[in-house]
């Protein structure tokens, strides 16, 4: 029995869609616009042209620009660690500031779950929700129910929701995306904070209180505070482990380290906590948005606003399959080629918002990011034609500049991205998954093979939303919490 | 402006000055690059030219580190030849400066206060120190990683943070890929860090993890040596086999005056106190540092008992840096154990005392290699008297070595052993040379069948007695070998001509 049900309200809400009829702009409704368009073709047949004119000569120049590329984005990936291990620029937040918080002093905090075929993790959602220090009649949690997932709703019917708790039903309508659900859940909900919570997630008990302390101390630009995120399921395969190196190093490491900086933080799909007033003004997420968390991180340092890291964390459940990974791992990368497209329709205009530096990041973070899981395959297949078959005709494309650069990057560079994976479980205190880290380049390869679907994806079907499924890694018995 | 931010902001742009004015000072002097700096560009020259030679020059010995090279070479690349400055020079300039940073930063962060700044300038004014930064020798390079792993390492084991574990694995590591010399000390160092791992009472599994995060960049990067080597010269062990094959080296003494001995035996002296004195007050940090300082002189020992007391220069040099630290270090804790700051005010008696009567002479013993060095040319520690005698200058014989062969052939060709030969034939474009890091007596003949061929060998004395052509053909300098006549001398060189039958093939 569901203790609020404002599904009647849903004709009242506002426009799910509206950022993308408001600021179309912003929008990946239209995945390339025109001139983006025609930048692409024209690139495409300078580049056919010169293969067919001067092949060796354009394999030469491609290798040299992708190289400086893999030398500086090595080196941006190790500043930002070591700016992250040297730097706390996280929100900390000691139990003595907790304890002094009075209840009746603390505002209403919204939280909303978006849910999808998730009946599974109904319960444990709830257990876990429940456990929540903070006061019950100050907390909105908002279970967003698409109309047309029976089971789930089912599911929640089928249990008595705590105080606090309500589901809003979300109508069927295209596009079929979290987002969607997420701005639907927006207009109704009325806490002074806010935060996206998934269906499977344990956040540490005290999060709210800690972000309710972090945004006071933070500064009115502080609109944002991201949580880590890690997984209460890190051991129970190798593909685990190897995701749980990647999201230490990820979530502990490099975020930190772009907080540090003051760059553009890429929001992680959950447990980012809002000033609910100003992400209205920012019109909540991009509905056509893959990784909608990805593009509001953007945004709101477009608005002059500021993201810092909260030193608590949410634990997730770790996908267990590469069937379920790969998909779940497109998605991810079709989003940041999204963000990517619609950020750099005005490049000038970014440019101007961000400032350089910023502007900078966001190319370090979002595009280069996602050019190296695609330029990767290519190199790999380079060096392992080199190594197995010596062929020579592949040495003169790395001249000698180039090749110092080339073996800098295949040797250290790499050597470089293992180490940051062991460094991540480390600091972690994942002691036993340090090891693991080495295996890390296999992971590389899922990722990349991930990554070209993605791009064919965001060709073929942009607003395809690939639903990772819960529910296999148990459900938080093998606690790291 | 933070002041994390703005302490940053402050040390490199320290580091910045400290490098302009050795840099400068080298250039108003007129110090001229020694042999090792020379040869280093040399390297890199070859590399980027994409020439074999340049490739086996970074890893094909252990007597020639690849670290020191690939630093130089993106500085070779990116410096205008217009400014005619040399690469080897600015980075040793640079890996000086850094090391006179580092040592004030940690002494400021153990506590030494304002008596950081006396211990650094004694450093920084010893002539030694600045001699080879002004020769392009990778002793400063040597120092500095020294000075990072000796400092994170005791700061890993006084405060156990990750971001000290991670400099001292990345500090060992490219400590390692400087050359053979330092291998000892590393080893020491890695020793340390397992003994300290082992008697905490933690799980085994933070123990490895411990030893995984300080170990992998130092086993990687034997790792790829080797592969490397296997990849390059066809032989994963290349680079060690001159240790395997060639046993105790030739003697070879050490050129440094009578009086730096003392000072380095006052030193050594002076560092085992100061461990006594760590172990009587319980403090693990300063065990570990004057420990592991104690192995600079331990490990020298052990090359003089192998009678290789030439490889043991950058060691015993390096005391006087790590001397220093090992005595802020026990200055900082003595302060604070006797209640003293010494931020405000200079710390009290025994320290006031060991600093002048250990620190402050041995600055001004050292003056007296700086008087020689003035009417001497400068010789580099462990490179021993050479035909070059890092005059900066070609050796004059050169064209004249040119000419005799041109009298027998105009088509000859010299293959130019050892990697002196990138300093011997450095702007050098004649072809009649070719560098010859792996020569093979009977591939040469196969691939210039009918050519008239010569072979220019380097007398093998200390660290050129360790080039592959001296442990391939053993005593060839002397005997010459197989189908290998004597020709001629040219200053420490000596000319074979290589007979071969000019029948049909």
């Amino acid at each position: 029995m569901m203790s609020q049900d404002n599904s009647d309200s849903v004709k009242e809400m506002g426009d799910p869609l509206r950022l993308s009829r408001l600021r179309p702009e912003w929008s990946a409704r239209v995945p390339l616009t025109p001139a983006q368009r025609i930048v692409l073709i024209a690139l495409c047949a300078v580049l056919l042209l010169m293969a067919a004119w001067q092949p060796w000569l354009t394999a030469m120049v491609f290798v040299l620009i992708s190289t400086v590329f893999y030398v500086v984005h090595a080196i941006y990936k190790l500043a930002l660690v070591r700016f992250s291990i040297s730097v706390n620029s996280e929100l900390v937040i000691g139990a003595d500031e907790i304890v002094a918080l009075r209840d009746e002093n603390l505002p209403v905090y919204s939280i909303m779950v978006p849910m999808y075929h998730e009946r599974e993790s109904v319960k444990h959602l709830v257990h876990a929700l429940s456990q929540l220090d903070y006061p019950t009649d100050k907390l909105d949690i908002q279970l967003l129910l698409e109309d047309d997932d029976h089971e789930t709703r089912a599911a929640v019917e089928a249990i008595t929701l705590p105080p606090g708790f309500r589901v809003t039903v979300v109508p069927v309508s295209q596009p079929r995306t979290k987002p969607k659900a997420c701005n639907v859940g927006l207009d109704f909900a009325y806490g002074e904070y806010l935060v996206i919570y998934d269906a499977e997630d344990r956040p540490d008990p005290d999060q709210l209180k800690k972000a309710v302390i972090g945004f006071s101390r933070a500064g009115e630009k502080t609109i944002c505070l991201q949580s880590r995120l890690n997984f209460y399921n890190p051991r129970q395969n190798l593909l685990t482990r190897l995701f749980t190196a990647e999201y230490s190093a990820w979530f502990d490491l490099s975020l930190p380290g772009l907080s540090a900086v003051q760059a553009v933080i890429p929001l992680g799909g959950t447990s980012n906590h809002f000033v609910t007033r100003d992400l209205k003004h920012l019109l909540g997420w991009d509905a056509f948005n893959v990784t909608e968390d990805c593009d509001l991180g953007i945004r709101i340092q477009r608005a002059g606003y500021r993201t810092r890291m909260l030193q608590t964390t949410t634990w997730e459940e770790a996908c267990s399959r590469v069937s379920f990974w790969i998909p779940q791992r497109t998605r991810w990368i079709k989003g940041y080629i999204q963000t990517y497209m619609v950020h750099m329709r005005h490049p000038l205009q970014l440019l101007s918002e961000l400032g350089m530096a910023k502007f900078l990041h966001f190319q370090m973070v979002v595009g280069c990011s996602t050019l190296a899981t695609l330029l990767n395959p290519l190199f790999w297949s380079l060096a392992v034609l080199w190594f197995l078959f010596r062929m020579e005709s592949l040495t003169s494309l790395f001249p000698g500049p180039v090749f110092a650069m080339g073996v800098t990057c295949l040797f250290v560079g790499n050597f470089a991205f293992v180490y940051l994976g062991m460094i991540g479980c480390f600091r972690r205190r994942y002691w036993d998954l340090v090891g693991y880290a080495l295996l890390v380049p296999f992971y590389w390869v899922l990722m990349s093979y991930s990554g070209w679907r993605a791009f064919f994806q965001f060709f073929s079907d942009p607003f395809k939303w690939e639903k990772t499924r819960h529910g296999l890694g148990g459900q938080g018995n093998e606690s790291n919490t | 402006m933070n002041q994390t931010r703005e302490s940053m902001l402050w040390r490199w742009g320290l580091w910045l000055i400290l490098t302009v004015v050795i840099l400068a000072a080298g250039l108003y002097l007129g110090r001229d690059v020694g042999t090792e700096g020379l040869v280093r560009q040399g390297i890199c020259s070859e590399l980027l030219a994409g020439h074999t030679a340049g490739r086996q020059g970074v890893i094909s010995s252990i007597w020639w580190g690849p670290f020191p090279t690939l630093t130089i070479l993106p500085v070779t690349f990116l410096i205008p030849a217009a400014l005619d400055l040399s690469a080897s020079l600015l980075v040793s300039a640079m890996f000086g400066a850094a090391t006179l940073v580092l040592i004030a930063q940690a002494l400021r962060l153990w506590g030494a206060g304002r008596w950081r700044w006396l211990l650094t300038l004694g450093v920084g004014l010893n002539p030694s120190f600045l001699e080879h930064c002004w020769m392009g020798s990778s002793f400063p390079m040597v120092t500095c990683l020294l000075i990072l792993s000796l400092y994170s390492v005791t700061s890993w084991v006084q405060g156990r943070r990750l971001l000290d574990l991670i400099w001292f694995a990345f500090g060992s590591a490219l400590l390692l890929g400087t050359g053979y010399e330092m291998s000892g000390w590393v080893l020491a160092a890695v020793c340390v860090v397992v003994i300290e791992e082992q008697r905490r009472l933690v799980s085994g599994a933070e123990k490895r993890a411990v030893l995984m995060v300080a170990l992998f960049p130092l086993v990687y990067t034997v790792a790829l040596w080797f592969l490397m080597c296997w990849l390059i010269m066809g032989d994963p062990l290349y680079a060690v086999r001159s240790l395997l094959a060639a046993g105790p080296g030739p003697g070879g003494a050490l050129i440094l005056p009578d009086v730096l001995w003392w000072c380095y035996a006052g030193l050594a002296a002076g560092v085992a106190w100061m461990l006594v004195q760590a172990l009587r007050g319980h403090d693990r940090g300063g065990v570990c540092l004057t420990v592991l300082g104690l192995a600079l002189p331990g490990a020298a020992g052990l090359m003089a008992w192998r009678e290789r007391l030439w490889d043991a220069a950058p060691l015993l040099l390096a005391l006087l840096p790590v001397a220093v630290l090992v005595l802020g270090h026990w200055l900082a804790t003595s302060a604070r154990l006797n209640g003293a700051n010494m931020a405000g005010a200079p710390a009290r008696g025994g320290g006031r005392v060991v600093l002048l009567l250990v620190c402050l002479p041995l600055v001004l013993v050292d003056i007296v290699p700086l008087a020689l060095s003035a009417r001497l040319p400068a010789t580099p520690a462990g490179t021993g008297t050479s035909a070059l005698s890092c005059s900066g200058m070609q050796p004059s014989w050169l064209p004249d070595l040119v000419r005799h062969i041109r009298l027998q052939t105009p088509f000859a060709k010299v293959f130019v052993c050892g990697f002196e030969s990138f300093a011997l034939l450095r702007d050098n474009t004649s072809p009649v040379f070719e560098h010859a890091l792996d020569f093979n007596l009977d591939k040469s003949k196969h691939d210039y069948y009918g050519q008239v061929l010569y072979l220019l060998v380097h007398l093998p004395e200390q660290r050129n007695a360790m080039d592959s052509i001296h442990w391939k053909y053993s005593n060839i300098y002397v005997q010459g070998v197989k189908d290998a006549l004597y020709d001629s001398d040219w200053g420490d060189w000596r000319l074979f001509e290589l007979i071969q039958a000019t029948g049909p093939r």
